[in-house]
């Protein structure tokens, strides 16, 4: 993806950017105060006729926040979360804002840098405008910036797909875990590739809990596991493990690889020719756009899960996608992070107006009680017990013009409560004062 | 014993790689005594010029792999003049810092110009059978293309007028100044020279690997392990270091994991560091 101007202009030095969020009309013609009044008393009175009658419209905007990678190596996920961020705030500001009052979005460009999550964590947290955060991308950021932000009374909305555990009141986890993508994953492959299992899976936390995941899995389907290696993040030269995978002979590989030295596998795994006989199955490939980087023909038949694709027919995914083209012309595809952006904003919209304020306790009352968003990937609902989304799961198949062809919808996916060989979290219940992550037992 | 031939052609093929990302950085960093911390971007401009040649311009795979030295020393040449030249003189960290600018700039532009996810190109030629093994031509050719640029940068720096210079422009540029040679002329040459190796190393590479803006940083590291512990001769030492750490790193990865395998890297490299301060060519006659 791209950058374009508008991009390269929040860039600059100074990661605080906050965007104009004037009347509608305000950005082609030029925002002038007057316009503005007359716009936010217009708003301020529809709000009263409606009979929900607050005095908010008269307190100015409402501060909300955004941390993302827009520079550095995670840039490849950070640029396109920080688009639909500030394109998300722009349609609720159009829409008349919430609860009558403008959104003001902070933008934070945290450089791929996780020092940069906790200062900024600690920037926000003594704001006291800001009341919410939709942001993160690796879990590590995540962990880096949560507990700082959730002690200070400051919501964070997570929108990657990650390994489960987290277990914090004030948190919510957008994107789909490895049992909502997995387990049909898992299935298909039994179906359709043979059941001899090879996982190949990121040296880290994600690698590793995913991992416990599909071995869980895998024998509940019925499968075995012929092997499984972790490769460290910065290795791109797969020579051995290919050398490995052709002894064992797995008839699927289970692909728990993450970031863009590990795309060199598939490239490798192809070169060799184990893509004539050997399936791969992956919860995590496509998030950088894999299937643009690497050859059609080496991306051909693999399988993957997420809740969401830029093909989904819904009318709300339609609007969402033309949208962002009109707006970001040259960004690439849209993938589940960025739509799961999307979602946040308007899941916090709805609950902050169902709450009729912004306190903290109020909106994530309003959030547990389960208002379900019909967004571009179709209808989503928070579950809350895990504070994660229940929401549809699609298994897509990459074809021979790197794009995805949906196999199958599972609607309405129940998230896991549990991390496999550890603890529960219930956030109604024994954990409804927990800020913590589950750590699991490997 | 088919598994066995394997196991040493992807050993070999290792080292190649590992050879071809140091290549670069021993002429600039082992020959020039410049830490070039941009190292990485060069061989990132290599494998971008050599996908976007095939892609965009539809450039058989050979030429496109030939067009990157071309480009990356341009870049060499505009970068020598403008921020390396005034350095020669100066202590080590300022080219470190120098570069290490550089890199982030160069990283940033190519971000801007070709976005995150750019469309790679997919690995040239077919695979052979070894056993109920297959192994791809590729990684057959980068051993063969990496002895056969060893030999011509030997024959460069033994046989040629330029080799002679360049050596004694970066042994002792005083001396090498009073006795006629244009030092400042050759130091350009040869920095030039390290960037096109870089970038075709980064050409190289660039069918086996997923090209992006980061491409490069991942051998950064390696690269400089390597350099320091070949020693002096940056050519013969940095072929010998490649060839025991890559080894190293293959057979062990093979054998155990590859975490285990880049932790053998590493060991072995700061033992040798340790025993052999001076690199593996310390004590070798022959300095090149």
């Amino acid at each position: 993806m791209a950058t374009n101007g508008k991009q390269g202009d929040t860039i600059v030095s100074n990661a605080v950017t906050p965007i104009e969020s004037g009347a509608p009309s305000a950005s082609a013609s030029g925002t002038t105060r007057r316009k503005f009044l007359k716009a936010s008393t217009a708003v301020a009175g529809t709000v009263m006729l409606g009979g929900i009658s607050r005095s908010y419209a008269a307190k100015g905007p409402i501060h909300v926040a955004s941390m993302f990678d827009v520079t550095g190596g995670l840039s490849i996920y950070g640029l396109p979360e920080m688009n639909v961020s500030r394109m998300a705030i722009q349609h609720i500001n159009k829409s008349g804002g919430v609860l009558g009052r403008q959104v003001k979005l902070h933008e934070y460009d945290t450089q791929s840098k996780i020092e940069l999550y906790s200062r900024y964590a600690q920037e926000i947290s003594v704001n006291d405008d800001i009341s919410i955060v939709v942001g993160c991308i690796t879990g590590a950021s995540r962990e880096a910036a949560r507990p700082i932000l959730t002690k200070n009374n400051k919501l964070l909305f997570f929108p990657s797909v990650d390994e489960g555990g987290e277990c914090d009141k004030y948190t919510f986890m957008q994107g789909s875990d490895i049992l909502q993508m997995e387990t049909p994953l898992i299935d298909w492959a039994v179906k359709n590739a043979g059941n001899k299992f090879y996982v190949v899976a990121a040296d880290y936390i994600y690698g590793h809990v995913a991992t416990a995941w599909t071995k869980t899995l895998v024998a509940q389907a019925g499968g075995t596991i012929e092997g499984v290696e972790f490769i460290p993040l910065d290795v791109s030269d797969f020579g051995s493990t290919i050398r490995k995978i052709q002894s064992a002979k797995p008839t699927v590989i289970m692909s728990n690889l993450v970031g863009g030295n590990h795309m060199a596998f598939y490239r490798q795994f192809a070169a060799a020719g184990l893509n004539r006989n050997i399936a791969i199955v992956s919860p995590s490939f496509g998030l950088a756009n894999e299937q643009l980087v690497l050859a059609p023909e080496e991306t051909n038949g693999i399988v993957v899960a997420y809740s969401y694709f830029e093909t989904l027919p819904y009318p709300q995914n339609k609007a969402f996608v033309s949208a962002y083209r009109r707006q970001y012309p040259d960004a690439g595809p849209l993938m589940d992070l960025p739509a799961q952006v999307w979602n946040g904003w308007h899941q916090w919209k709805d609950a902050v107006e169902a709450a009729g304020t912004t306190e903290i306790n109020q909106v994530v009352a309003a959030m547990e009680s389960g208002i379900p968003f019909n967004g571009p990937s179709g209808r989503i609902l928070m579950d809350a017990t895990s504070h994660r989304n229940i929401q549809d799961i699609n298994l897509a198949q990459v074809n021979d013009k790197r794009e995805y062809q949906i196999l199958d919808t599972q609607r309405q996916v129940q998230p896991a409560t549990t991390v496999p060989g550890s603890e529960s979290c219930d956030l109604v219940g024994k954990d409804k004062n927990s800020h913590r992550m589950i750590m699991p037992n490997i | 014993m088919d598994e066995i031939i394997v196991i040493a052609l992807s050993a070999l093929t290792s080292i190649a790689i590992l050879m071809l990302t140091s290549l670069g950085l021993a002429v600039i960093f082992g020959l020039m005594r410049i830490v070039n911390m941009a190292h990485g971007e060069f061989l990132m401009i290599g494998a971008f010029t050599t996908t976007v040649a095939v892609r965009a311009a539809g450039f058989p795979i050979w030429l496109a792999i030939l067009c990157a030295p071309l480009v990356c020393a341009l870049v060499g040449v505009f970068v020598e003049l403008a921020f390396i030249r005034p350095l020669y003189r100066r202590r080590l960290i300022d080219t470190l810092l120098v570069t290490s600018g550089l890199s982030l700039i160069l990283y940033q532009i190519a971000i801007n110009v070709f976005g995150t996810s750019p469309p790679g190109i997919g690995t040239p030629g077919g695979f052979v059978e070894i056993g109920s093994y297959t192994v791809s031509h590729y990684s057959l050719f980068l051993p063969a293309v990496t002895v056969l640029i060893t030999v011509l940068l030997y024959a460069l720096f033994k046989s040629t007028r330029y080799g002679l210079l360049a050596r004694a422009a970066s042994d002792n540029p005083d001396m090498a100044s009073v006795l006629g040679v244009e030092v400042r002329r050759v130091n350009l040459s040869t920095f030039v020279l390290g960037c096109a190796l870089a970038g075709l190393g980064g050409g190289l590479i660039s069918p086996m690997v997923a090209v992006s803006p980061g491409v490069g940083q991942s051998y950064v590291g390696q690269a400089f392990m390597t350099v320091v512990t070949g020693g002096p001769a940056f050519l013969l030492g940095t072929l010998s270091a490649s060839t025991l750490l890559g080894g190293i790193a293959n057979i062990v990865s093979q054998l155990f994991t590859t975490l285990w395998g880049l932790t053998a890297l590493l060991v072995t490299a700061i033992v040798l560091v340790r025993l052999l301060p001076g690199g593996l060519s310390a004590n070798w006659s022959r300095q090149l």
